[in-house]
């Protein structure tokens, strides 16, 4: 026992520490969910992703201890967390502006097919696979994006909530 | 014997022999554990992209779709979540004080709110099967405005489906590590093993402090 070093081997917070994290997660979930029940517009978004932030930083600092580690791995964490924000801007830089070269390509995901007897008829174009996510195997979807532009021709990039008839020009 | 109790006394039985002492094998354990931690930020990151990026396609049917999701339901999951996540670290404080019962007490009650949080998302998901809000082209329900309403459930399922995975897994290993408690592997100069274990639940908690936000507060 005389190789065991203080540091946060026997750093043992208080109760009253935990507890008081625990109130603050509590309350900012109250906090995130009666400010979603307002339009705010744009600041929806901001607002709860700065609650979540906020959550997460207690998450991460005192239950998870980072503020009283070896400094090593808050940053291990940080820089994990830069790599993502890194990742998602550089892919909104790419996504976002899709539209101002080819304006066909701004909305790849081509409308979907609904069951035939629901009444709604869009042929088959929808299977041919949105940006991975379906679950069979759709091995022509490298094709199928090259196709889609046409299918989706004429979309504006700003408003999303066209019928599904314009979106596939028809 | 008394090189056995020597041996004690500068080696614990917890201490592994590539090991030079007891600090240097937590500190590989917690960096070991925060490195596979950014392994799963990285993991659920890849799939928080996907979201924002059909987001920004369709905010306008995002919005719509989000409503058919419960509020109710998604807040008591997140406060089920967040009470775990003070359970699991007062399990760990347990342990640091020797309070061998209280530690197994706090581990069962995570396990138990952990159950809770499937069994909530297990009503929620039971629900929108019998609506046709499935995912892709599986997707057959009708009374969501806005364009390829599918998207939102491709991402719903697979990110909640991924993150209830998690918790699954999550469970087994505190159930397991409870067990180890039981057996009374743990001390106040050794609990890695449940730290650790609190580490990943944290972590699962994190994710769905981000999932809840982006799922059911679209505001």
């Amino acid at each position: 026992m005389s190789q065991q070093s203080s540091g946060h081997a026997h750093h043992i917070l208080p109760l009253r520490t935990y507890l008081a994290v625990f109130t603050f997660l509590i309350v900012m979930t109250g906090v995130t969910v009666f400010v979603a029940l307002f339009d705010l517009g744009e600041m929806n978004i901001i607002v709860a992703m700065i609650v979540a932030a906020a959550k997460a930083t207690a998450v991460a600092a005192i239950f998870m201890h980072l503020k009283y580690d070896n400094k090593l791995y808050m940053l291990a964490f940080v820089i994990g967390i830069l790599c993502l924000a890194i990742f998602i801007t550089l892919t909104l830089v790419d996504t976002e502006f899709r539209g101002n070269v080819d304006e066909a390509k701004a909305r790849p995901i081509v409308p979907q097919v609904v069951l035939p007897d629901m009444g709604l008829s869009h042929g088959h174009e929808g299977e041919e696979g949105a940006e991975g996510e379906h679950a069979a195997g759709t091995a022509d979807s490298t094709a199928a994006t090259h196709e889609m532009s046409k299918d989706s021709a004429s979309i504006p990039t700003t408003d999303s909530n066209h019928s599904p008839a314009a979106e596939s020009g028809h | 014997m008394s090189h056995a109790a020597e041996h004690a006394h500068d080696h614990p039985p917890h201490l592994a022999h590539h090991f030079s002492d007891v600090e240097q094998q937590k500190e590989s354990a917690k960096l070991g554990m925060w490195l596979f931690l950014l392994t799963e930020i990285l993991l659920f990151g890849g799939l928080f992209t996907a979201y924002v990026i059909y987001r920004s396609w369709y905010p306008d049917m995002f919005h719509n779709a989000h409503k058919v999701l419960s509020l109710p339901l998604g807040t008591t999951n997140t406060v089920l979540l967040i009470t775990s996540s003070l359970t699991m670290a007062l399990a760990i404080r347990s342990m640091q004080l020797g309070k061998r019962s209280m530690t197994i007490m706090n581990l069962a009650f995570t396990i138990l709110l952990a159950f809770g949080f499937l069994v909530i998302k297990y009503f929620e998901y039971a629900h929108k099967f019998h609506v046709g809000q499935l995912p892709g082209k599986y997707y057959t329900y009708t009374g969501i405005e806005g364009t390829n309403p599918h998207v939102f459930f491709s991402v719903y399922f697979l990110m909640t489906g991924l993150h209830g995975f998690h918790v699954m897994c999550g469970i087994g290993i505190i159930t397991w590590i409870m067990i180890r408690t039981m057996r009374g592997q743990f001390s106040p100069e050794y609990y890695t093993p449940i730290e650790m274990t609190g580490l990943y639940w944290h972590l699962v908690d994190l994710i769905w402090i981000f999932l809840f936000p982006l799922f059911y507060l679209i505001g």
